[in-house]
């Protein structure tokens, strides 16, 4: 069976933005669903980049009817693809947005499910080692799962540079040991991958920005 | 210190604490929930007070007694709460006690919807509650501004002994950009010796908005009129953007004047003279920035989140000397670039 990805992370870590890269990466060799869980914040949603995922052959569960609702509307959907052998990203709302995993708690627990936390070290909370395991512990506290891997996030943005990421890279190495967890990627602008191929395993693409494209 | 990635809301509140700021009541209500959540993570680090009250008609009035014991204090909401607060406001205004509100901005009206508007301004601009007062109003741009505005907006509002309002968007409080906090305390800010501290030594200090003699308190909204005069005088704030040459020229404020530039960018790439007149504070209306636009104007077109309400300072400010254009989108939907482009172009071409 297809591993079941639980993506959890503060607020405004990256969690989104990273499980719809994930998504696209791992569409070209495998089957996979996206599962919107995000019931705490109606803004800068995984349910926003649709069409690029449905282009790719990623399904997107969210709650079509209620997408833009102010309310903790879940898809039945997100059941059966639980029981699906396919691989299932669920893309949760930050911090008290973990709650929601209590209620897919027994089906997480009888596939296997990985818990990745993202960690952005340029957020507020997460900037050192002592940050990201606080996180952690709160996460676990509201999700009753454990996290099982950290995933590297650090960017600021537009200004984002490649040794940000790999200053990033070295706290959540550090936070990774002290969790006795791997980190399983390190995120980063496609213009920044020349630099950091060398320096960094794991790299993911981060194509697609949910930053307005607008705005200047 | 080094820079951070934050939300707008979160931003907000950590300029409010940089400021100062060690009492927050609110009541939540998307989209400005990151602000509450993060005031509550934040101010037991740093002795400082959260409530949560049971409503905003009680947050704005925690706010009237903090502000009274001398305190820098906020609230903050989004459209129908800040409905709810104007009683409130309008007593902070007539007893003359400085705060900080944040109403980021969602559709309406009644209950409306959760996505970003700007149609709120009238309310903002013009006092929102009864009586002849104004509140003190900056529309930020981006992340670093929401900081920078917010923490002078403490300052502005001890020196003006007046509320003082943030105007932001769903979408500036949702964004994530990368900011940096330098607070540097304003000087000269006068001592608040009217505040209820405790009266040991000294005569009672009572602070009321009730004033049953007639004449007495038309004395004092004059006194108010003269606040308001001075700070259109001194507090005007406003940004141009490629306006030296400009033919025609886009006013817009908030994420809409974001929008904009890079519409004016693509109009200067087909050969318009375009240019974009951003106003940062929102009361006073920078109409001194109007003043320092060059000749070669020929046409305003005002760019909103709403059916058009800025517009109406923009025809104020120009007086008729300049015909006034409007494009807007309301309830929610943000305009793109394509369609404020098509716009200018037509506004542009009608002069040929």
């Amino acid at each position: 069976m297809e591993e079941a990805i639980v993506v959890v992370g503060d607020y405004g870590s990256g969690k989104t933005e990273f499980s719809i890269n994930l998504a696209l990466h791992l569409s070209q060799n495998h089957q996979v669903i996206l599962a919107d869980l995000d019931i705490v914040n109606p803004y800068f949603r995984s349910r926003e980049a649709v069409k690029t995922l449905e282009a790719q052959g990623v399904e997107v569960i969210f709650s079509r009817e209620w997408g833009q609702a102010d309310l903790p509307a879940l898809s039945p959907r997100t059941d059966s693809a639980l029981r699906e052998d396919k691989v299932l990203i669920l893309d949760v709302g930050g911090d008290d947005g973990s709650i929601v995993l209590g209620r897919y708690r027994k089906q997480l627990s009888q596939r296997q499910a990985g818990i990745w936390q993202v960690v952005n070290c340029m957020r507020p909370f997460t900037a050192d080692v002592e940050g990201i395991m606080d996180t952690a512990s709160r996460l676990e506290h509201k999700s009753g799962l454990a996290v099982s891997a950290l995933v590297n996030n650090t960017n600021l943005g537009r200004e984002t540079t490649a040794e940000l990421v790999l200053e990033g890279a070295k706290i959540v190495d550090a936070a990774a040991a002290r969790l006795d967890v791997p980190v399983l990627w390190h995120c980063a602008r496609p213009a920044l991958l020349d630099q950091l191929d060398a320096r960094l395993d794991n790299l993911l693409p981060m194509e697609v920005s949910l930053f307005p494209a607008d705005i200047t | 210190m080094a820079k951070q990635l934050m939300k707008g809301n979160e931003a907000i509140a950590e300029a409010a604490i940089k400021a100062g700021c060690r009492h927050f009541f609110g009541y939540p209500i998307t989209p400005q929930n990151e602000l509450p959540q993060y005031m509550s993570r934040r101010m037991p680090q740093v002795d400082g007070v959260f409530l949560q009250a049971e409503s905003e008609v009680s947050a704005i009035n925690m706010v009237y007694g903090a502000a009274g014991a001398g305190a820098r204090v906020m609230t903050s909401s989004s459209s129908p709460g800040i409905s709810l607060k104007q009683e409130g406001i309008s007593y902070l205004a007539g007893s003359q006690l400085p705060c900080v509100i944040v109403n980021i901005i969602r559709g309406g009206p009644g209950l409306g919807g959760i996505q970003p508007a700007q149609s709120d301004y009238f309310q903002a601009t013009r006092g929102g509650g009864h009586g002849d007062y104004r509140v003190i109003v900056y529309g930020p741009a981006s992340v670093q501004e929401m900081v920078d505005l917010t923490m002078e907006a403490f300052d502005v509002a001890d020196r003006y002994r007046n509320p003082v309002m943030i105007l932001g968007d769903g979408v500036l409080g949702q964004m994530m950009e990368p900011v940096e906090f330098h607070y540097k305390p304003a000087e000269g800010l006068p001592a608040k010796d009217w505040a209820t501290t405790g009266a040991a030594g000294r005569d009672p200090n009572v602070i009321n908005s009730l004033s049953l003699v007639a004449e007495h308190l038309e004395e004092h909204n004059w006194r108010l009129q003269d606040k308001y005069k001075e700070a259109t005088e001194k507090e005007q704030r406003w940004e141009l953007y490629n306006c030296d040459d400009a033919e025609l020229v886009l006013v817009a404020y908030g994420t809409t004047s974001r929008i904009v530039k890079s519409a004016v960018n693509q109009l200067r790439e087909q050969g318009i003279k375009a240019g974009l007149l951003r106003p940062i504070s929102l009361f006073p209306f920078p109409e001194k920035a109007f003043a320092q636009l060059p000749s070669s104007v020929k046409n305003f077109l005002a760019v909103e989140m709403s059916a058009g309400q800025m517009v109406d300072d923009v025809r104020l400010t120009v007086n008729g000397a300049t015909p006034v254009h409007f494009y807007g989108r309301t309830a929610g939907v943000i305009p793109g670039p394509a369609e404020i482009i098509k716009k200018a172009k037509e506004v542009a071409g009608g002069e040929k």
